[in-house]
């Protein structure tokens, strides 16, 4: 078994309201390896976020510590870039200002830099919007910038925080295709979150069922190990949607969301 | 340090210094920077003596009832007008475009002319009070008619709402804290006018008191009137603060 | 269309209306002039000084020290407002004065000004810039405070440190925060101006500037004075409002409608 390339050991992350601690996540313990797509996916307010934003290292652990080969993180950093639910655009910067931002604090000359930002436009598809401003785009075009900024900085891993949550679902269901297409381009470490269900099982290499709060692993499935359509992201999203081997996927990947779902609800 | 512990530290430090530098040290002349220790002993001598007339309470309780009374007549007016000019298309149209006019002109260039209007006395001050409270409650009340959320009036109409009934009980309540920020604004105006308008031409008052002790070189007593006024100013402030929490329980309130 | 029209209607009814009530003689023209009187006399003081100096000599005079007590206010509200906002513990120690001060009205340091700076220029340009220094520095501390916390998480991401969120993002952000509460200052400071000049100037020798002006004209009883002073006061402290509008509008273009 190789090194992982993100470590979750023993983590544990509990929030102080008032006089009551109030536990986010418990004891989670996680490998991620190199150039895998791993999915989160659980309930609403089950603690997923916080899990990627330690990994992000913009929150510390109460306990444990998330490992990035092999060394403890403990500070953001481009080595991680992150992708925003909220887009997270400098309002004020352009597009083309917005996506070599990132580069700003590496050592590259110039013309590196202009060849590094050029390359991510034409990838994400935003010829002609490199001088525009964010307020001027649309909810997809905004997290395509995004997304362009965190590939931009070649980091040694992907976090995308339910990116594609604010779009609408005729937005999601391109973005979700392009995300693969550009995942074959070039390959990462990627750890999504998503409380989609169809969304983890056709991006994911292995998808993580999260329980409710405090946040632990209900169950990992392995997609690659069930043979699941390994071919699945040549195809388009309706045909694999539309598959026996998904319908029966999804039956049981919603089964165990759900059940996380009810038993919250079951104890308020 | 905890920042709180610094802020307690900081003040500390500063009325230390201050009262080394100027009584026991003095570094800085007393005719210049009074000491703190002088301020609070002028305080009670002013309490029992008069100064320049009356004593500090008949001079405070003669500003304060000067701003309290133009303050209360234009709130009520300024809100009244700007409320009618929000919701009246015709009247806003009319009226709208002379205040506009007339509103660049900062109240206190009003009080030469008030002055010659009125005289030397209790109504010229009033009136210019009255016009620096009345501008903010006026704008504050019309913003605050005409944004009502067109989704609540069409909501409020679908229930059989009329015209009357919309301006009560849709508009107006939704415009309340628009309207009361007006009204703060309106306050700390008048506090500031009232100081002027007695530094100018008045024969009591705090104004007045500053005024007389810079002739007779009492620095403590010019002090002493300025953190009555600046420690009044935001007790009304907050006072109002808390009307408005009263009033309008659904706003998440942000401190100021 | 017709919206416009309403308006230059009403304000000539006004106009009209005023006309009216001067030239029935049922006012003194001490009390009330007729607008004809007004304008001939400002036109007239273009050429001819009044209160010591021409009409352009009093705008000039009050531009001026309205221009020093501008910088030297901007120049340290705003660098310690954001220096406050971006530094907790600064903040802790600077912020009791400030709020213990910060009620004062510009207006009640005057008799302390004339004690400190005498009569004059000084004196006048300290009040004018308390007066500008205030709602500065408020907002200074408040835009770089309330910077959108996702995009500071979204900047340290990237590998932005310290001083680079500050100079990339808090600032950016937080200008056309700082530049609307520069504006309040200004109509602030331009009404702490006419007191100040009011206050100080008519005793000096050379009283030049508008409210000086206008308290000159009071108690020479020249009414059309006293109101030309006031319209020109007016269309000036409107004018720069309109130009610091135009300058939070175009630093703000991107924040959306």
């Amino acid at each position: 078994m190789p090194e992982p390339k993100i470590q979750f050991e023993n983590v544990s992350k509990n929030y102080t309201r008032g006089n009551m601690v109030v536990p986010a996540v418990a004891e989670f313990n996680l490998s991620i390896y190199e150039n895998e797509f791993v999915v989160f996916v659980g309930p609403s307010g089950c603690g997923k976020s916080t899990l990627l934003h330690m990994a992000a290292g913009l929150i510390s652990p109460s306990s444990g510590t998330v490992l990035l080969d092999g060394r403890a993180i403990t500070e953001p950093g481009p080595d991680r870039a992150v992708v925003f639910q909220q887009f997270a655009l400098f309002p004020w910067k352009t597009v083309y200002e917005n996506i070599k931002f990132g580069l700003r604090f590496k050592t590259l000359d110039e013309i590196e830099k202009r060849n590094t930002v050029e390359k991510h436009i034409a990838m994400m598809g935003l010829n002609g919007f490199e001088n525009s401003y964010p307020h001027e785009l649309s909810g997809g075009m905004k997290q395509r910038v995004a997304i362009a900024r965190a590939y931009a900085v070649h980091p040694a891993v992907l976090l995308l925080d339910e990116p594609f949550a604010a779009l609408d679902a005729q937005t999601r269901t391109i973005m979700q295709e392009e995300l693969v297409v550009f995942g074959e381009e070039e390959r990462h470490t990627v750890l999504f979150i998503t409380h989609s269900v169809e969304e983890a099982i056709f991006l994911g290499d292995r998808v993580v069922v999260i329980t409710r709060r405090p946040a632990r692993i209900k169950e990992v499935i392995d997609l690659k190990d069930s043979g699941f359509m390994p071919d699945r992201r040549e195809r388009s999203l309706d045909e694999v949607l539309s598959s026996e081997q998904f319908a029966s996927l999804r039956t049981k990947v919603w089964g165990l969301v759900r059940s996380e779902i009810s038993n919250e609800r079951g104890n308020r | 340090m905890s920042t709180r512990n610094l802020s307690i530290l900081s003040i500390i430090v500063i009325l230390v210094v201050w009262e080394l530098s100027t009584s026991i040290l003095n570094l800085i002349p007393a005719l210049f920077l009074p000491s703190p220790s002088r301020i609070v002993l002028d305080f009670f001598r002013t309490m029992i003596t008069p100064f320049a007339g009356a004593t500090f309470i008949e001079h405070l309780l003669t500003s304060l009832y000067l701003v309290v009374s133009a303050f209360i007549i234009a709130v009520i007016t300024g809100v009244t007008l700007g409320i009618f000019m929000g919701w009246y298309e015709t009247f806003d149209r009319i009226v709208y475009p002379i205040f506009q006019l007339i509103r660049p002109i900062p109240p206190l260039a009003w009080i030469p002319l008030a002055i010659v209007w009125f005289g030397i006395g209790v109504a010229s001050k009033v009136f210019v009070i009255w016009l620096s409270a009345f501008v903010p409650s006026l704008i504050n009340a019309y913003i605050g008619i005409k944004m009502t959320d067109r989704t609540l009036i069409e909501a409020a109409r679908v229930y059989g709402a009329k015209d009357r009934d919309l301006l009560w009980h849709v508009s107006i309540p939704s415009g309340l804290p628009l309207i009361l920020t007006g009204i703060r604004l309106s306050l700390s105006n008048a506090w500031m006018t009232i100081v002027a308008a007695e530094l100018l031409a008045a024969s009591a008052g705090l104004g007045y008191m500053m005024q007389i002790a810079r002739r007779t070189l009492e620095p403590s007593i010019i002090a002493l009137g300025m953190l009555a006024i600046g420690i009044l100013g935001t007790l009304m402030t907050r006072g109002l603060f808390i009307l408005e929490k009263k009033l309008c329980p659904w706003r998440e309130q942000q401190t100021s | 269309m017709k919206v416009k029209y309403a308006s230059f209607i009403s304000i000539g009814g006004f106009i009209l209306l005023w006309w009216l009530i001067s030239a029935s003689g049922m006012i003194s023209p001490r009390f009330l002039p007729s607008p004809g009187s007004v304008i001939i006399s400002l036109y007239g003081m273009i050429w001819e000084p009044f209160a010591s100096v021409t009409l352009q000599g009093h705008i000039w005079a009050s531009i001026q020290r309205f221009f020093v007590a501008f910088v030297v206010a901007t120049g340290i509200a705003i660098p310690l407002g954001a220096w406050m906002g971006w530094n907790e513990k600064v903040n802790a120690v600077v912020d009791p004065v400030f709020e213990v001060l910060r009620f004062i009205p510009p207006i009640a340091w005057v008799p302390f000004a004339i004690l400190w700076f005498r009569l004059g220029l000084k004196s006048e340009c300290f009040i004018i810039a308390i007066g500008i220094f205030v709602p500065s520095l408020v907002n200074s501390r408040a835009g770089i405070r309330f910077v959108d916390p996702v995009l500071i998480q979204a900047a340290k991401t990237l590998g932005a440190k310290g001083r680079d969120i500050l100079w990339h993002v808090s600032i950016p952000w937080s200008l056309p925060i700082i530049v609307g509460g520069v504006r309040i200052g200004m109509g602030l400071g331009w009404m702490c101006l006419v007191a100040a000049e009011m206050i100080s100037r008519p005793t000096l020798k050379g009283s030049a500037g508008l409210g000086a002006m206008i308290e000159v004209a009071r108690v020479t009883l020249a009414s059309q004075y006293i109101i030309g002073g006031m319209l020109v006061i007016g269309v000036l402290g409107f004018a720069m409002d309109i130009g610091a509008n135009y300058f939070e509008k175009k630093l703000g273009r991107w924040r959306e409608a």
